[in-house]
């Protein structure tokens, strides 16, 4: 794949550094991204993930835009209240980068798509605003081996780690069990400060550039922990639990399962 | 016996387990993650008793992505 004269110019300020070059930028180029939820997560990753070049997005997400994403979800307009977010997110990436491919999925993956869905794709980004969501893909992506990197916000903190199955932790391993209905509250219940997905959603679009290119280290096996009111980062380690129910040595989910969307956490957005 | 819980000095009883404190923090285990002098701890290890100055910090399962 030839990099046209543009495109050098566009990306040269990448291109230029030693472990990109013109090689790393027809990586990305190749590359293919699914970012699921175009959301204060999604958002971010998508743009820059489409300033840097990569050459193909999927972006899902079966919500409309409302006045209330506007004060972090970047991708979205006034002028584009109503509309499908999953449209929307398009029409920015494109005016950005009109090279690229962004195929759009207005739905909610559920255990019948997932599979179908991601089998496209060489990494996956969780922007997902719900435990559910974020459970399944966890599941699909071990099943079937892709790299995912997952992020999590809420009011003034944020949560970032890389699953690459087999070589270190999944959600699961921490986090074995989604919690129970209304232990947790949403973003929507309890707020977030726009720039916390901001910080949270740029960190794993530079995972995925580094994924994309076979450079640097991920947050594989290491938690990133951000407090934006104390402004900390915290890093954790963490192994593989053997027990894990879905990446031990000895799983007791060998099917996707899905757990049931509860009033208290996903209605009324 | 004094532990240092999310970098503050904290006292208490005497040979308390993680699930125990997590409990009297008003968390509830299944919704946190423990980190016990920097190392993550499995679920299954939360039965383990607190030793004097151990460095507890708990991990929140953030499922908002905004």
């Amino acid at each position: 794949m030839v990099l046209t004269n543009e495109e050098i110019e566009r990306y040269s300020r990448q291109i230029i550094l030693k472990n990109i070059g013109g090689r790393g930028q027809e990586r990305l180029k190749q590359g293919k991204v699914l970012i699921v939820g175009a959301g204060g997560l999604g958002s971010p990753v998508a743009y820059y993930l489409a300033a840097a070049g990569v050459g193909t997005l999927g972006i899902i997400d079966s919500d409309n835009v409302d006045l209330s994403n506007l004060q972090r979800q970047i991708l979205h307009t006034t002028g584009r209240l109503g509309q499908p977010k999953a449209e929307s997110a398009r029409e920015t990436l494109l005016a950005l980068n009109p090279a690229l491919t962004i195929n759009t999925y207005r739905l909610r993956l559920g255990k019948e798509n997932i599979l179908d869905i991601i089998r496209d794709y060489d990494v996956i980004v969780d922007g997902v605003d719900n435990f559910p969501t974020r459970y399944l893909l966890n599941d699909a992506c071990v099943m079937t081996g892709k790299t995912l990197v997952e992020g999590g916000v809420l009011q003034w903190d944020g949560l970032v780690m890389t699953i690459k199955p087999g070589q270190g932790p999944c959600y699961r391993c921490i986090f074995p069990e989604p919690p129970p209905p209304g232990a947790v509250p949403s973003c929507q219940e309890a707020g977030v400060v726009g720039p916390v997905p901001g910080v949270i959603g740029c960190i794993q679009a530079t995972e995925v550039l580094k994924i994309l290119l076979a450079t640097g280290e991920t947050l594989t096996g290491r938690l990133l922990i951000y407090n934006a009111l104390e402004m900390r980062f915290r890093e954790v380690e963490a192994g593989r639990n053997p027990g894990c129910p879905v990446c031990g040595d000895n799983p007791s989910i060998r099917e996707l399962e899905e757990y049931a969307f509860v009033c208290e956490t996903q209605c009324g957005r | 016996m004094k532990i240092i819980f999310n970098r503050q000095e904290k006292e208490v009883a005497e040979g308390i387990s993680i699930n125990e404190l997590v409990q009297q923090l008003d968390f509830n285990p299944v919704t946190v993650a423990v980190e016990l002098n920097g190392q993550l701890l499995l679920h299954e290890e939360y039965s383990r008793k607190l030793q004097p100055g151990d460095k507890v910090e708990l991990v929140l399962n953030m499922g908002g992505g905004a």
